[in-house]
């Protein structure tokens, strides 16, 4: 029966995201997706770029227009083939009130508008973001913040307008025609006038639509992985320097054409023709582009936020309720939830081709992985239901983060210089973020046995003792991966910057995990402390991690300050603040003390 | 004996856990302070010092142990420990190499610290360069132009140029009065509130003003050390000239009618080979601004200027030559500059060895405690 209740559950969640194969008005919508083109140094799907940069203008990947939800590949194709139609769209997202003010909008006026809704104020804000941007960041006022934001967001916008087509109009079929005929026969036409004429006007546009793209949808004649891809307007100006007009460039300016004209089946023939050279010339290309599709449509990680919340609820549930039957289907749930964060990690790997940890978006995911794995363990030696508990919380907890650290948009962005080595990435990186996992770890079963030892009138003491025994040893699996991983850095550091260690804020932060970890060890090992306060310990590991991880990429000095965010700074104040109150709660002794036993 | 109880203190576990978190407070107060002061001046007060002090007017009050302190009292409380309560024997020693391991890694910043030498070389397309340079040193050259066929070069270190100082030397005819100097000066035409009255009688110096500045530890600046310098010899002063970082040009004396040239350069480091950077190129990521990867291809003649090997220098691949190490540090002047960092750290194979010993003895030790606890478990 319960084997029954987990399968559908997974099917459901399964199924709400994949949803029906996209098409609308018969424009074969699933098949554009899957279009390759290159974007900020990478190869990518028109599905990603779509999502990225709709999550990025507009906070959420689906847009509503008129009550009808608009997706974002179908925004994506509005906006770069058929410019006019999406200034309706009410994509751009504005709180604040002074901004909204600035547009005649007020906050009873909802906060989405669209293109149309701004057009007329651009330059106010354009001048007022030129302003903003020199002064300080630090000293910018949220006005100014929101202000930077949302002519940086117009600016995207603009660019999006102007990569396939010239938003102010303009006929690619009649642009693909007249170079045609010029290429036809190239000599004599040259001495003639007023195909001469013609051609300067193509120039001129050709030439102001590849300053302006957004991405490059056209690829290169070489056949290499490496080379930089075209844009249209580049497209077109080849064909001219090339006397050769690349079946890519006829293919784009006919489907471009046809979705003007709202001709699906047109649209749709010439799609296809387009994929069928692309997954010729190119193989690896189309079959990578159809796994990040898949990989976009899924959302991994977030159905295993969901499953993980159910799998903690059940476990709660189950201290008071229902305990053995509770328990098998919490701890099948949370092996779910596992499987599926694996699943979507190691796709997040073939995609990039990269180790499991390239930025701080996968670290999160990694230290939620890494975490639950070691929890899961734990379980399988004490079977106490804490390492249910203490997994599902951490794993849906660091999935919750890295969530909100996507919010820029790309998450696969390409490594720079000194980080482009996959054997360090692989080595020290992963590493020290297997010290994190293993060190919140110990900390929120730290908060597991202080919420416990308050609420509980006659705490177990074998309990207590087992739960000590769980945190020492998985403290000491974290003064090692911690110890290996930072030594590892400063061997990279040595490699890469001539020095093994140079007192940089990162090398710091992972020096006071080091120390702390050893801290606490040593008190317990010297008996010099109890079991309530070894958990109070564990629970102030917490704060020196999330300082170490998140922290010093705030205070924005020394070698290792690349993965800075804003927002993050408050959250990462309030979860220390609440580790603070446990630590309090758990320093308040409500029951007798006993010496720590190990 | 009161001298036995202080060192059973001295050796203690408490001692221990003072150390370690006292540590602790010190890495976080001095990575605080890098957000306002740069790394370079948090490691000099907070880490390489016995004391960190706060400086009140001309005092300078010491107020929380320094990075020396703990190493110090580490060591003391390890081998305290060792003489007075641990037995090494074949059960502990794993942790025994593993506190071992440890020395050696305070041991190996010792050595880093006392004899590393760290400068920068940077050689445009096409250049040769057989020195690098230290930023943060100045050293006063004179330069002895009289032979036709050789110039004949004096350099005096920083350390040296001290107000009322005179400087002589065997290679040099006259002395060198040092009347006045500044760890760091800005250079202006026009003379204003806070400009010092003092001028030069000759060189560029006669129509500069002087503005004395603090000195900075920041990470990307350095200090234009300034001095007044006065040539005289037994029968009279032939006139003050106005020396600085900041002046990169060198000045011209005449003395007997012969001709020098002195000033006051980054300190350099020369070697008894030099290189040559045939190329430079940055590669990015297609379509975008981000570095991909950066390379420099070098050809290394040695002293007597034959060729000895060409090579690639590029992040995360120096090149190892005669004892000191090439890192590609930067680059510069539209990508026809390369920087190479310099670094010459006898020890440094210490902290290599520091952790493999740390490591596995860490393995070990949680590897057997592992065992005896399933043994446990299963009684």
């Amino acid at each position: 029966m319960k084997k029954l209740i987990i399968f559908a559950l997974l099917h459901l969640t399964t199924l709400s995201q994949t949803g029906f194969a996209e098409t609308e008005n018969k424009f074969d919508l699933e098949a554009a997706k899957r279009l390759p083109a290159q974007e900020d140094g990478r190869i990518k799907p028109l599905d990603t770029i779509a999502r990225n940069l709709l999550l990025m203008i507009h906070g959420k990947q689906t847009l509503l227009y008129k009550n009808k939800k608009i997706t974002p590949i179908k925004w994506l194709l509005d906006m770069t083939m058929d410019p006019g139609t999406s200034k309706q769209y009410p994509v751009f997202r504005i709180d604040h009130p002074e901004v909204l003010s600035l547009i005649n909008k007020s906050q009873k006026d909802g906060k989405y508008y669209s293109f149309k809704d701004i057009l007329s104020h651009i330059d106010r804000i354009q001048k007022l973001a030129i302003a903003a941007s020199e002064i300080p960041e630090n000293d910018l006022d949220q006005y100014q913040n929101a202000v930077l934001m949302l002519a940086q967001q117009i600016y995207v916008y603009e660019r999006l307008n102007n990569t396939l087509v010239l938003a102010e109009s303009q006929n690619p079929q009649k642009d693909i025609e007249k170079l045609n005929f010029f290429l036809q026969n190239p000599k004599k036409n040259l001495k003639n006038d007023s195909v001469i004429k013609e051609l300067r006007t193509i120039i001129n546009e050709e030439s102001m639509l590849s300053n302006l793209a957004y991405f490059q949808n056209l690829t290169p004649l070489e056949n290499s992985d490496e080379s930089r891809w075209y844009n249209m307007g580049e497209g077109y100006l080849l064909s001219l320097n090339n006397l050769y007009m690349n079946p890519d460039l006829q293919l784009y300016a006919a489907m471009i054409d046809a979705y003007q004209q709202k001709n699906s089946v047109s649209f749709n023939a010439n799609l296809h023709n387009l994929q069928k050279i692309i997954s010729t010339k190119h193989p690896n290309i189309a079959s990578s582009m159809s796994m990040e599709v898949y990989y976009n449509k899924i959302q991994p990680f977030y159905i295993a936020i969901i499953v993980y919340l159910f799998s903690f609820i059940l476990t709660v549930i189950s201290w008071i309720y229902l305990p053995k039957r509770l328990y098998k289907i919490a701890l099948s749930l949370l092996i779910i939830g596992f499987f599926i964060h694996t699943l979507g990690l190691i796709s997040r790997m073939i995609i990039e081709g990269r180790p499991p940890v390239t930025n701080l978006y996968s670290s999160a995911v990694f230290v939620g992985w890494g975490s639950v794995l070691m929890a899961i363990i734990l379980e399988k030696i004490y079977k106490n239901s804490f390492g249910i508990a203490v997994s599902s919380i951490i794993g849906s907890l660091t999935l919750i983060i890295a969530h909100h650290l996507a919010s820029k948009g790309e998450t696969m962005e390409m490594m720079r210089a000194v980080l482009n080595s996959n054997f360090w990435l692989s080595t020290h990186v992963v590493t020290i973020t297997i010290g994190y996992s293993a060190t919140f770890l110990a900390g929120f079963i730290g908060c597991l046995y202080i919420i416990k030892q308050a609420i509980i009138k006659n705490f177990d003491q074998k309990l207590s003792r087992e739960m000590g025994k769980m945190v020492y040893g998985v403290i000491s699996f974290a003064l090692f991966f911690s110890f290996v991983g930072t030594v590892l850095g400063g061997v990279w550091a040595d490699q890469s910057w001539g020095r093994f260690w140079g007192w940089d804020p990162k090398e710091n932060g992972a020096l006071l995990i080091i120390l702390w970890n050893a801290t606490v060890l040593h008190a317990a090992h010297f008996r010099l402390i109890t079991t309530r306060v070894f958990m109070v310990l564990a629970v102030f590991g917490n704060i020196i991690t999330s300082f170490s991880w998140f922290g010093v990429n705030m205070l924005g000095v020394g070698l290792h300050s690349y993965g800075a965010t804003d927002r993050a700074f408050f959250w990462l104040t309030i979860f220390i603040l609440s580790q603070i109150l446990f630590m309090v709660l758990g320093a308040t002794n409500f029951h007798s003390n006993r010496r720590c036993d190990n | 004996m009161n001298i036995k109880k202080y060192l059973y203190r001295l050796a203690s576990f408490k001692l221990t856990i003072i150390c370690l978190t006292g540590s602790l407070i010190l890495v976080f107060l001095g990575t605080l302070s890098q957000v306002t002061n740069g790394v370079y001046f948090a490691v000099k007060t907070y880490f390489q010092s016995f004391f960190v002090t706060a400086q009140i007017g001309e005092l300078h009050i010491p107020y929380f142990p320094g990075g020396y302190f703990f190493a110090i009292l580490f060591l003391l409380n390890l081998i305290g420990a060792y003489t007075f309560y641990f037995k090494i024997s074949r059960h502990k020693i794993a942790l025994f190499l593993l506190h071992l391991g440890l020395v050696l890694f305070i041991f190996g910043e010792a050595v880093n610290v006392l004899f590393t030498d760290e400068s920068q070389m940077s050689i445009k397309v096409g250049q040769a360069r057989n020195y690098s340079e230290i930023y943060r040193q100045t050293e006063l050259v004179l330069i002895d132009k009289s032979n036709p066929d050789y110039d004949q070069f004096t350099n005096i270190p920083e350390k040296q140029i001290r107000e009322g100082k005179e400087i002589a030397a065997n290679s040099i005819p006259f002395k060198l009065k040092i009347k006045k100097t500044y760890a760091n000066a800005k250079l202006t035409l026009k003379k204003n509130s806070n400009a010092i009255d003092h001028t030069a009688s000759q060189g560029v110096g006669a129509n500069l003003f002087i503005e004395p500045l603090p000195k900075t530890n920041a990470d990307n600046q350095i200090n234009d050390f300034t001095a007044f310098v006065e040539v005289i010899d037994n029968e009279k002063s032939y006139g003050v000239w106005l020396l600085s970082g900041a002046i990169d040009r060198p000045q011209t004396i005449n003395y007997n009618e012969r001709e020098y040239e002195f000033l006051i350069r980054p300190k350099r480091i020369f070697y008894p080979f030099s290189i040559e950077l045939t190329d430079f190129k940055k590669e990015i990521y297609p379509g975008t601004n981000i570095p991909k990867s950066f390379q420099s291809s070098v050809k290394i003649y040695n002293n007597l200027g034959e060729f000895d090997r060409q090579t690639e220098i590029f992040m995360n691949n120096p090149l190892y030559y005669q004892g000191k190490t090439f890192y590609q540090a930067s680059f510069g002047d539209n990508d026809t500059l390369s920087i190479f960092q310099v670094v010459n750290n006898p020890g440094w194979l210490l902290p290599y060895i520091a952790s493999g010993l740390v490591a596995i003895s860490m393995l070990l030790q949680f590897i057997l405690r592992f065992y005896s606890f399933q043994g446990k478990n299963r009684s």
